[in-house]
């Protein structure tokens, strides 16, 4: 029987990305996802690659995945850096040195940083080392998504969005960044952050010019706070009226085409917020994350559009859909026959389903005729 | 925008757009509503929000110095006045009202659809004709001094636009939603937010007092002429217990 509480798993990885320091709910929520797939569930056997743009956190990522792995996994190595960009030119160096730091990084994680800088032909030797590998070490590769790459070791990969399609993180790691420069000891003192507004105003400039880098975003919060120190006041919270000026001056973003973006799109703003509101109150009722539910939506759109053979309607969706998901239980059980299905869940009677029960799903599943 | 409450219904209310008043209208509107009309002793307060009595004297001098709240000696009220928004459309939306509506914590108690109002112009003329009948009387309404013991906060969304989508409408709920939608996008264009609107008040009163609103509103709609042109107007009525706010 598969034993694994998701929801123990879940709590489990959260308190890994708290150690590490990550913020954003929604990029919290999707690496939780991506972890747990990726290296959790494949007790890091498998290699990771990890893709983002310049200053988009691809560093923490793998600083999460290796708290991760250590806390869900019962890993205790140590975590590694392996420069590619100054990595030796021939390859037979170059596979000697790779092999050694994979070596040093037994039980702990091997972070290849600067992947896209390699040759074609140190890539090639790069995966064959990684994936012949012997030692337990879990090997992370690190590349920017613009660099061509001919072959990458991860079977995996981790991409990290920009963030200018990070909408929902924008007002939190503004908020992150404000406190963090207020650790580093700048004195604020009564200051409470950014109002809405001024936070509403760095979002539009992030989505305006398509910014991708998270940590060109703490210099955005950083420059307004030391101008608004350097004016000598502390005000109570920084608004739109000490942020526009920056962004005017450095992004050109002017009141006219501020509430021009902010009225096309409000309508996609709108719509997204009302569905996201449901679901968030559907996985409350239902006990499951909201992610869970809306990939499960997802899932059911696309099963519908693959009912082209009958009409489209209630009762035909639901069939469909029962009978995908009895299949998908099938394969969850790992079973190969009624019996073994039905041992998949437990070794007590009432946990089991009745012979012909099991007997009749199994004509669904394999549409056998009964 | 947004009203607050305070005892005295007959001083006409105040129209505020000062960005840091509307930050701590919204970073402490639980304890906004748990004051009420007042004035509430400081120490009713804390009970009623289980704070300690120093940390709240502290937040309540900041609002008192924003004129948020009035204050008597060691009790505080609210300082009726009409916000207006001051921050994102979408999050005002998201926090105000969607959310609200949609995670089921507070079903509406009622809410009015009125389509065909006509085009954008009539639309303004609606809006104007609502501004000199409908509104005045139910702020007055929305003012009235409410008791320490009145169990739910209320809060009152009124919307209209001039040309909200044509979209099949299955309940007054559904319009409300159209309408706000439309609304919004309309508010933030200057050629059509003089035939829409969005107004916000959360204030603590009777349930006597709750009927009274909606009659008010749903007498409003029935008077209003049928006209060609797609406007339309909603408004809705939350409730949600006292100790919820708190």
């Amino acid at each position: 029987m598969f034993q694994l509480s998701h929801r123990a798993l879940d709590d489990e990885l959260i308190r890994s990305l708290d150690r590490t320091g990550l913020v954003g709910q929604r990029f919290r929520e999707s690496l939780l996802r991506d972890l747990k797939a990726k290296l959790v569930l494949r007790e890091a056997r498998d290699p990771v690659d990890v893709v983002g743009g310049a200053g988009t956190g691809k560093h923490l990522v793998v600083a999460a995945a290796h708290a991760v792995a250590e806390d869900a996994l019962g890993r205790s190595g140590p975590k590694m850096e392996f420069d590619c960009a100054s990595a030796k030119t021939h390859d037979r160096d170059f596979e000697l040195a790779l092999k050694g730091a994979i070596g040093e990084a037994t039980g702990g994680t091997l972070v290849l940083d600067g992947y896209g800088h390699l040759s074609p032909s140190q890539q090639r030797v790069a995966c064959r080392v990684v994936h012949a590998r012997r030692s337990d070490t879990l090997v992370m590769s690190v590349r920017d998504e613009a660099d061509r790459v001919s072959a990458a070791p991860g079977r995996t990969t981790i991409v990290i969005k920009p963030l200018h399609e990070r909408e929902d993180d924008i007002w939190e790691l503004t908020d992150h960044f404000f406190a963090s420069t207020l650790d580093d000891g700048v004195d604020m003192k009564g200051c409470r952050g950014f109002s809405r507004q001024a936070k509403a105003d760095i979002g539009e400039a992030v989505r305006e010019t398509g910014l991708a880098s998270v940590r060109k975003l703490q210099d955005i919060v950083r420059d307004v706070l030391f101008e608004v120190l350097a004016a000598g006041e502390v005000p109570l919270k920084i608004t739109s009226g000490h942020v526009r000026p920056y962004l005017e001056r450095e992004f050109a973003q002017t009141e006219v085409r501020r509430s021009a973006r902010q009225a096309a799109l409000i309508s996609s703003q709108f719509d997204d917020l009302v569905q996201r509101s449901l679901i968030e109150r559907l996985a409350q009722t239902h006990s499951v994350p909201a992610d869970l539910l809306r990939r499960q939506a997802a899932l059911i759109e696309e099963t519908i559009g693959y009912i082209d053979d009958k009409p489209r309607s209630y009762r035909n969706i639901m069939d469909r859909t029962e009978d995908i998901q009895r299949a998908a239980l099938w394969v969850v059980s790992g079973a190969k026959t009624q019996a073994e299905f039905r041992r998949f869940f437990g070794e007590e009677r009432f946990m089991r389903p009745t012979k012909s029960v099991a007997w009749a799903l199994y004509n669904r599943v394999f549409k056998r005729e009964m | 925008m947004s009203v607050v409450t305070q005892q005295d219904s007959s001083r006409k209310l105040e129209v505020v757009r000062d960005e840091l008043a509307w930050e701590l209208l919204r970073d402490e509107w639980d304890l906004l509503l748990a004051i009420g009309n007042g004035p509430t002793g400081v120490d009713a307060v804390a009970e009623r929000l289980n704070t300690p009595r120093g940390a709240l004297l502290e937040r309540l001098s900041v609002l008192h110095e924003h004129n948020l709240v009035y204050r008597e000696g060691d009790a505080f009220g609210l300082i009726s006045a009409i916000h207006v928004r001051q921050e994102g459309m979408s999050s005002f939306l998201k926090d105000l009202i969607i959310q609200r509506l949609q995670l089921g914590n507070e079903v509406p108690y009622a809410v009015g659809y009125r389509d065909r109002l006509g085009d954008s112009a009539s639309v303004e003329r609606f809006l104007s004709q609502a501004n000199e009948d409908l509104f005045p009387p139910v702020f007055d309404v929305l003012q009235a001094p409410a008791g320490d013991d009145t169990p739910q906060a209320v809060t009152f969304i009124f919307v209209a636009a001039g040309a909200p989508p044509d979209n099949e409408v299955d309940s007054d709920l559904d319009g409300f939603m159209n309408v706000l939608k439309a609304a919004a996008s309309e508010r933030l264009v200057e050629a059509t937010r003089g035939c829409s609107d969005i107004k916000l008040a959360d204030t603590r009163n009777s349930m006597a007092d709750v009927e009274t609103v909606a009659t008010l509103c749903d007498s409003f709609f029935s008077k209003t002429t049928i006209e060609a042109g797609r406007g339309a107007a909603a408004y809705a009525l939350l409730l949600r217990p006292i100790s919820c706010a708190s």
